[in-house]
C-alpha cells in the first residue's frame, strides 16, 4: 500500500516536474506547497534558526527549479530536493562559522543535552510539541537532519546515503545511537505515546 | 572442620542441578525484546510526526515563485512588423524625403497641379465630428486614461522582468 502511494506520488510529481521545464513555471508552485514544510523543516533542523531556515529553504527551491532539467527521475524529487537542502545548509553553516567541528565525523556520545525541561510538566501542560522540538534542537546538525528525514519523512537508508553523501554503516550507526538517545531523553512522553498506540 | 566444609560443599554441587526452561524459552524472549523494540520504534515515530514538522511563514510560496526567473521559452513574443518590413519602410522613407528635399524649389504652377488633388483628400477625411469628442474635458480624460494604462503597462513589465 505504501510503495503504491509512493509510485503513485513520483508519477504526480513528475507530471508537474514535466509541465515546469515545458515552460509552465506556475506548475512549480504544487511542489513547492508539497515539499516547504519537509523542506523548512530539515533546514531548520541544521541551522537552528527560523531566518536562516527560510531563507536556505527559499534558495533550495529556486535552485531546484533552476536545475530541474538535470533531474532524471532516477530517484524520488524528494531526495533530489532534500540533497540541494542539505549541501546548502551545510555551506551556509560553514559560511557562517558556525559550526565548531567537522560535521560529517561527529561522534554522537560528545555532547550533552543540557535538559532542563521537565517532561512530568510537559505531560501535563500539553507542551509535548515544545519539550520534542527541544529535544530535536538539542541534537547536532546532521543527526537532527537524519532523524527527519528517517522519521518524518520515513526515507530509506539508501536515500539518506544519496542524500547526505554518508556511508550506510554510517547512517545505521548513527541511527541507532540517536534512537537511544531519543528513548532516554523522551521516555516518559513516549510511555504516554506507547499507551496511546497499544 | 575444613574437612567437613569441603564435604558439605562437595555435596551441595553434586545435589544442585541445572534446571531447564522450555525449549522455545529463547524465542519468547527474543519475541519479547523485538515487539517491545517495535513498540518503542513505532511509539518514536508517532511523537516526532506530531511534533516536529516546522512550517514556514504563510507567503513561503508566493516568495519563492516571485523569486523564480521566468522560462524564456514561454515569454518570446514575436514583433507584430518584421525586420524586414521595417527595412522596407524606412527606405522607402528615405526616398521620399530625398525626393522631396530634390524638388523643393518646385514652381508655382506645379504645385497649383497639386490642389485639386489635395483637396480631394481633404474631403475624403473631412467628417463632422459630435461636439463631445471635441471639447476639452474629453481630450483630458483620454489623456489621463492613456497615462494610466501606460503606468500600468510599465510596472507590470517590472514585475515579470
Amino acid at each position: 500500500m505504501k510503495a503504491s502511494y509512493r509510485i503513485m506520488d513520483k508519477t504526480t510529481d513528475q507530471i508537474y516536474i514535466d509541465k515546469v521545464l515545458q515552460g509552465e513555471t506556475n506548475a512549480f508552485a504544487y511542489l513547492v506547497n508539497k515539499y516547504k514544510n519537509m523542506v523548512y523543516t530539515l533546514a531548520k533542523n541544521i541551522l537552528k534558526n527560523n531566518e536562516d531556515a527560510e531563507e536556505i529553504a527559499q534558495d533550495s527551491f529556486l535552485k531546484a527549479f533552476q536545475k530541474l532539467d538535470t533531474f532524471k527521475g532516477e530517484s524520488k524529487f524528494s531526495t533530489w530536493l532534500y540533497t540541494i537542502v542539505y549541501r546548502n545548509a551545510i555551506s551556509m553553516i560553514r559560511k557562517n562559522k558556525i559550526a565548531t567541528s567537522d560535521i560529517d565525523n561527529y561522534v554522537i556520545d560528545n555532547y550533552s543535552s543540557g535538559f532542563d525541561f521537565p517532561q512530568i510538566e510537559a505531560i501535563k501542560n500539553g507542551e509535548q510539541k515544545k519539550y520534542v522540538a527541544k529535544a530535536i534542537s538539542n541534537l547536532p546538525e546532521t543527526d537532527a537532519f537524519l532523524i527527519s528525514l528517517y522519521y518524518l519523512n520515513e526515507s530509506t537508508v539508501d536515500e539518506i546515503e544519496k542524500i547526505t553523501g554518508l556511508t550506510k554503516t554510517n547512517i545505521k550507526v548513527k541511527l541507532f545511537r540517536l534512537r537511544k538517545k531519543l528513548y532516554n531523553e523522551l521516555s516518559l512522553l513516549l510511555n504516554d505515546e506507547l499507551k496511546a498506540i497499544l | 572442620m575444613e574437612k567437613d566444609s569441603k564435604n558439605i560443599d562437595k555435596i551441595i554441587q553434586e545435589n544442585l542441578d541445572i534446571k531447564n526452561p522450555s525449549l522455545d524459552f529463547t524465542d519468547k524472549v527474543m519475541q519479547q525484546v523485538l515487539t517491545s523494540e517495535v513498540n518503542e520504534e513505532k511509539a518514536l515515530t508517532s511523537l516526532l510526526q506530531k511534533h516536529t514538522l516546522e512550517t514556514p511563514s504563510l507567503d513561503f510560496t508566493s516568495k519563492v515563485m516571485l523569486g523564480l526567473p521566468q522560462n524564456s521559452s514561454a515569454f518570446v513574443y514575436q514583433p507584430v512588423i518584421g525586420k524586414k518590413t521595417w527595412y522596407f519602410i524606412s527606405l522607402i522613407f528615405i526616398l521620399l524625403v530625398i525626393y522631396i528635399s530634390f524638388n523643393l524649389d518646385t514652381t508655382p504652377k506645379q504645385s497649383e497641379i497639386l490642389i485639386p488633388y489635395l483637396i480631394k483628400i481633404k474631403s475624403i477625411f473631412s467628417f463632422n465630428m459630435p461636439d463631445i469628442l471635441t471639447s476639452p474635458l474629453f481630450a483630458l480624460s483620454m489623456f489621463a486614461l492613456s497615462t494610466l494604462l501606460l503606468i500600468d503597462y510599465f510596472i507590470r513589465n517590472r514585475r515579470f522582468s
